[in-house]
């Protein structure tokens, strides 16, 4: 038997350089559908979360704001502000790749997961400072939803770290297929999500009155 | 069985056309992707109608006298609603095999993924029917043992349905990368369904928060935890039977295309 004769790679012949006419098509879908499946349907599961959350607070609202206030605006601003820089690097990047210039725009991943990286550390050092001023998940429902949103909402960036180091891999390539940028378009899709959620978050955690 | 019979049988193998195993492949393809519909139909008949354990009807805080009380009185829809309950859930354990044979297809001579799917699918199956055995053992002696006894097994029950999500996710992730990986033109699946199964088992992950809350929408009887777990995964299920029955239907049954190439 020949078990060590494979198919031919069918995306051989996948054009070595990116179209750059890509951007312009009418009807282009950054990254692929699917992935904006994931995106909408991740949107809708957090909607349900933002919604409870406003609904639970309205019935408690006293005891909500008394703990809103204690929240340390200066980890909720700087982890903002790290999203969003990682979000613009990310989409600079892209913008570099498209056009083959795999050395800055790989960098430029790079930045953004750096940024992502910062978000890790704020974050270990803002739990950190709850937990010692005695706000534990069980303190009360505003520490519990602060825990539980945030929490998953952290497990959704470190997801997001392992798509950009996938990202910063394909990147890295001498050349990138169709194939390769369509990767890239979905990874920076999903990391604008992660951006937009931590936004509502820091709203409704940090600002809402 | 006699020597008669198995000289018969075997002629009966040898005389088999390719039609015919096409055939037995195909129904059998079929059966197993019904049950997960079927697996649907009785885990609403189990646990929705008789056991009430979904939506539940001891919350968390109930003190551990209402919890004796509620499965002392409803001691036998309780153990009935269980058995269909119990049927449902191993069922998941064929639906699981149909999903893996789907994707066995194209992933070549080493199906990794598909092995991953298999043994999370397994290790779910086991620990899903386990804590039907925990409310069964809740009813079993309710109102003679101390109420704290039957609190604690429904406690378990409840703490192993919802707060071991870890083999479903993994299920659901691997079957995602079954399609998203797949280079060729024509995926097992649509690949946007690959997305929609990784978000499917992201989705599993609030159940875990069962562990840490005794009221609000984190805990068993909550929004969060319970709903959007068993919501999605209900429609993962009912697509995913609906996907592979349309496979079925057009034929792609029998072709596994790496082994046959040479």
């Amino acid at each position: 038997m020949t078990m060590n004769a494979w198919p031919a790679d069918p995306f051989a012949s996948t054009p070595p350089k990116a179209p750059e006419r890509r951007l312009r098509e009418p009807g282009h879908v950054p990254g692929e559908i699917g992935i904006w499946v994931f995106i909408f349907g991740d949107l809708l599961i957090f909607a349900l979360f933002f919604g409870v959350f406003v609904y639970e607070r309205s019935r408690s609202a006293g005891l909500f704001e008394q703990a809103r206030e204690h929240m340390n605006l200066t980890f909720g601003a700087g982890n903002t502000l790290l999203l969003l820089t990682g979000s613009l690097f990310v989409a600079l990047g892209l913008n570099s790749l498209r056009h083959g210039a795999s050395g800055p725009g790989s960098r430029m991943i790079l930045v953004t997961l750096l940024c992502g990286f910062g978000f890790v550390v704020n974050k270990y050092l803002e739990y950190s400072n709850e937990i010692e001023a005695g706000h534990t998940p069980s303190t009360n429902g505003f520490f519990m939803y602060y825990f539980v949103f945030t929490g998953i909402h952290l497990l959704h960036l470190l997801l997001g770290m392992v798509a950009l180091v996938i990202m910063y891999l394909i990147a890295r390539k001498p050349a990138l297929g169709s194939r390769d940028l369509r990767n890239l378009e979905a990874g920076a899709c999903y990391w604008h999500l992660i951006d937009l959620l931590w936004i509502v978050l820091f709203a409704l955690l940090y600002l809402m009155r | 069985m006699s020597t008669a019979n198995v000289a018969s049988t075997a002629t009966g193998l040898s005389g088999s056309t390719e039609a015919d195993r096409r055939s037995m492949s195909r129904n059998s393809q079929l059966l197993i992707a019904w049950c997960g519909p079927a697996m649907v139909v009785l885990f609403l008949i189990g646990s929705v109608w008789l056991a009430r354990y979904f939506p539940p009807a001891i919350h968390p805080s109930d003190s551990a006298q209402q919890v004796a009380q509620y499965y002392q009185e409803h001691a036998t829809a309780i153990r009935v609603g269980l058995v269909f309950s119990c049927l449902a859930y191993a069922l998941m354990g064929v639906w699981g095999v149909c999903m893996a044979v789907q994707t066995r297809r194209k992933e070549g001579l080493f199906p990794a993924l598909t092995y991953v799917q298999l043994t999370c699918m397994a290790a779910g199956t086991a620990q899903i029917v386990v804590n039907c055995g925990l409310w069964a053992t809740a009813a079993f002696r309710a109102g003679e043992v101390s109420p704290e006894i039957t609190q604690a097994f429904n406690d378990a029950a409840y703490i192993i349905l919802l707060g071991t999500w870890m083999p479903f996710t993994i299920w659901a992730i691997a079957l995602g990368l079954n399609i998203l990986l797949d280079k060729s033109d024509a995926p097992v699946f649509p690949r946007w369904t690959g997305y929609f199964s990784i978000w499917a088992g992201v989705c599993f992950i609030p159940g875990g928060t069962v562990w840490f809350f005794k009221e609000g929408p984190f805990s068993w009887v909550g929004v969060v935890c319970l709903w959007v777990p068993f919501v999605v995964f209900g429609i993962w299920v009912l697509y995913f039977s609906y996907l592979s029955m349309q496979n079925v239907k057009r034929g792609f049954v029998h072709e596994q295309e790496p082994a046959v190439s040479s």
